[in-house]
């Protein structure tokens, strides 16, 4: 009732207050110019038209004050963070969380996760060349789906799992290794504590995570990666040998460069192909960058164009970038590579290390190259895709 | 003479007005459909940086508890990690609370500062010089992050270029009154929009002294934060980037802080920002044109932000000067139809381009019914103008009188058994 009447008292008080300035401004015309007319009827029916007119843009803000609908703050999830594995391990803790102990039997259950659904919970599972399983199912030992099996809602594994050739799953999390056949389709995520292997031409959806190593065959589309390693085709899987500093190499192509105690800033393009024995600080370059053919630099670099490894090149910290970054054959990033625009990775290019999980983030494409390494997360807005052909 | 003075004074406040209206308009319109800038939140490493989280207090006993605990639950390697609270002058519970949190966590370790200046600027001096990092993150005394907050924040210092970072602030006491909603309104804009949208141009995004980050040893090169000035973040925001240094805005970044309750504690603390603001912006307004490390869009921006507190004065007095020139019968300026096409044109959109820009955030936070707020920011951009109008005035007067301002704490609301 209270606010009711707050809502009359509010409409009111907008309603004197806008004939006051009305009658104000009518005052003010008078004055100004005594030869205009008073109001007379027609000039009234203009007056509460003027009035309605003010008034009604506030009717919706008094009903919300009057009657709050909206009136919680934002929501934040304070307990957000960042999580590769964000999407296997949510799954997860929700099918766990949504059963109880009596209904880990093997067989059909009705069950409530995110809406009710029915769970199919198997001992082990082998579907036939072009099976088809349409409802919610739990392996809890390991799972082959033959050729062309058809998946159409979440599966989780206890084991291993295999997927035929030309697979269509939508989802799949699983604590043993998962191996995916050649053309597989993957409409939403994959998920494995173990390791991956992806066969040629496969789509891995939002994500393919792996808390060993991710295996990609050549022509897989993916969106997001992550494992230590992740392995494009042609990898022998050998760790890295441990890179050896070399001098700080720098040479100026064009440009001027303006050293103070923190970074080193570069105006126009920059071609580091020398050896010199200046002290390492982080480069800035304000236009692109190109890295010669077997030179190591030792410190981060922010390059305001694009920027080009040589075959073999080493740069030891991180990599940002506004434009392309093409790391060519066999050159490594330890740090991160971060760009606006889009990121290559020739035969043989590394980027992060056993010792050291990085990422490579790229607002537009991302193409890995054969014998690729990436140790730790790949992401992209725009299209993901491993290319071992030659570029 | 004066009817001719007071008549260009209404155009150049026209022309000014028209500026700042373009500019919401382009950055909602970045918002709404440019491309998007990526922020460093996605970015996965194992090697973190090393941080060290200040917390100024001056009698925080209902808050500071709740606030240090919701940092310590953050997901940051203890190892890599300090927590200074600086107790600054306190004479309630404060520093009793924070001894009591030190004996219970190893990485919590508080500045209690009796003598020497008071105030944000000097405390924070005292704690950057008992820091163990580079990093330095600034939480007020009222915010609670999320978990993934320190490490989002602190990632960006991989960018060699970087010299702070920001979050976004998001009030958590909307449901208190009308006010409290129209902040909440407001901050969205500021945030959602203006902050990404600079973000996005890569144009002038700026540190707000807390939810953010910055690198210690910049700071201290500067001679450390200038315990006279009352807008220290924005004091920060400009030697940076006169300086060569870079300022990223994290969205992502989101943190909840207390909103003023009451009008009367809304208008002294924005007087205060204003009087702070306008007297960053004449220190720094000519080295910001000639820093060699900037372009021209960036000085622009810069120029646009810097005389941002200066707008509501320019309206105020353009208003008078207006209701003057109707008296004196001199309301004719200039006679043309483009003139009138142009007036019309900004009575339609101009003046509506901040309630556009407000609006767009909450479509863009997905919010609902609160959007019918919108309309009552009017009376709210009222109060604003006579406030932030009265703190310039102040900043002029301790610039002509060279006084200096003392600090004053926003009081907070929240009750005890909230906190």
């Amino acid at each position: 009732m209270s606010r009711r009447m707050m809502l009359a008292g509010s409409v009111l008080v907008l309603i004197l207050a806008a004939v006051s300035l009305t009658a104000l401004a009518q005052g003010l015309i008078e004055m100004r110019s005594p030869e205009v007319p008073p109001a007379q009827d027609g000039g009234w029916l203009l007056i509460s038209a003027f009035v309605l007119l003010m008034v009604l843009p506030f009717v919706p803000g008094l009903l919300e004050v009057a009657v709050p609908r909206d009136r919680y703050p934002l929501p934040i999830d304070l307990e957000y963070t960042k999580d590769p594995r964000y999407m296997g391990r949510s799954a997860r803790r929700l099918l766990l969380g949504g059963l109880g102990d009596a209904l880990r039997d093997p067989g059909r259950h009705k069950v409530t996760l995110s809406k009710p659904e029915v769970l199919e919970i198997h001992d082990g599972l082998n579907l036939a060349d072009n099976g088809r399983l349409d409802l919610l199912t739990w392996v809890r030992g390991d799972a082959v789906f033959g050729k062309g099996a058809r998946c159409e809602e979440d599966i989780h594994v206890d084991g291993g799992v295999t997927f035929g050739d030309e697979s269509f799953l939508r989802s799949v999390v699983a604590q043993g290794d998962i191996e995916l056949g050649k053309g597989v389709h993957v409409v939403r995520w994959i998920d494995s504590d173990g390791d991956i292997v992806i066969g040629r031409d496969s789509t891995l959806g939002i994500s393919a995570a792996s808390g060993g190593s991710l295996r990609l065959g050549d022509g897989s589309k993916f969106r997001r990666l992550w494992g230590s390693p992740i392995l494009t085709e042609g990898h022998d899987g050998a760790p890295p040998k441990p890179q050896v500093p070399s001098a700080v190499p720098r040479h100026d192509a064009t440009g001027k460069t303006d050293i103070d105690d923190h970074v080193t800033r570069h105006d126009g393009d920059l071609l580091l192909d020398l050896v010199t024995n200046d002290p390492v600080r982080p480069l800035v370059v304000r236009g692109d960058c190109e890295i010669g053919d077997g030179v190591v630099f030792r410190a981060p670099i922010k390059v305001y164009g694009g920027i080009k490894l040589g075959k073999g090149a080493v740069v030891l910290g991180d990599i940002f970038a506004e434009n392309d970054v093409v790391l060519g054959e066999g050159s490594v990033v330890e740090g991160n590579v971060f760009t606006q625009s889009a990121v290559w990775l020739g035969r043989g290019a590394r980027v992060g290390s056993p010792a050291r999980r990085t990422s490579v983030v790229a607002r537009k494409n991302v193409t890995l190259g054969g014998a690729a390494a990436v140790y730790g997360y790949v992401l992209t807005d725009g299209a993901g895709e491993v290319a071992c052909g030659e570029r | 003479m004066v009817v001719l003075i007071l008549k260009l004074y209404v155009i150049l406040v026209v022309l000014v007005m028209s500026v700042y209206a373009i500019r919401h308009y382009w950055l909602t319109v970045n918002r709404l459909r440019g491309e998007q800038r990526l922020y460093y939140q996605d970015l996965v490493d194992d090697d973190l940086p090393r941080i060290t989280v200040l917390i100024p207090m001056h009698n925080e006993e209902l808050v500071a508890r709740s606030s240090i605990e919701a940092i310590l639950r953050c997901e940051y390697p203890r190892e890599l990690m300090q927590i200074i609270p600086i107790n600054d002058h306190s004479d309630d519970r404060t520093g009793e609370i924070l001894d009591e949190l030190a004996a219970e966590h190893e990485i919590v370790t508080p500045l209690h500062r009796h003598d020497g200046l008071r105030g944000k600027p000097a405390a924070l001096n005292d704690a950057l010089e008992i820091s163990r990092s580079n990093v330095i993150i600034n939480f007020d005394a009222d915010y609670l992050p999320n978990r993934g907050a320190l490490r989002d924040l602190a990632l960006s210092f991989k960018d060699p270029e970087v010299g702070a970072v920001m979050g976004r602030v998001v009030p958590i006491n909307t449901e208190a009154n009308l006010l409290t909603r129209l902040l909440d309104l407001e901050r969205s804009g500021g945030y959602q929009v203006d902050q990404q949208a600079r973000h996005n141009l890569k144009l002038m995004p700026q540190y707000g002294g807390t939810v953010g980050a910055y690198r210690r040893d910049l700071v201290q090169a500067f001679g450390g934060f200038d315990p006279t000035v009352l807008a220290e973040d924005t004091d920060l925001t400009y030697r940076l980037y006169i300086s060569g240094w870079k300022i990223v805005y994290a969205n992502r970044v989101e943190c909840y802080e207390e909103v003023p309750e009451t009008w009367q504690v809304r208008s002294r603390q924005i007087r205060r920002w204003s009087r702070g603001h306008n007297s960053v912006m004449f220190r720094h307004f000519l080295p910001l044109l000639k820093s060699p490390y900037l372009n021209r869009r960036e000085k622009l921006d810069g120029m646009l932000l810097l005389l941002i507190y200066l707008v509501p004065v320019f309206l105020l007095t353009g208003i008078v000067d207006s209701i003057l020139l109707f008296f004196m019968g001199e309301m004719q300026i200039i006679e043309s139809v483009f003139v009138f096409l142009f007036v019309a044109s900004y009575n339609s959109f101009g003046n509506f381009a901040p309630f556009y820009q407000i609006g767009t955030a909450s479509l863009l936070d997905g919010v609902s019914h609160r959007v019918r707020l919108l309309p009552f920011l009017m009376f709210y951009f009222l109060l604003n103008i006579w406030t932030i109008s009265s703190g310039f005035f102040m900043a002029v007067l301790d610039k002509l009188q060279s006084r200096t301002a003392e600090w004053e704490k926003t009081q907070r609301f929240r009750k005890e058994d909230q906190a």
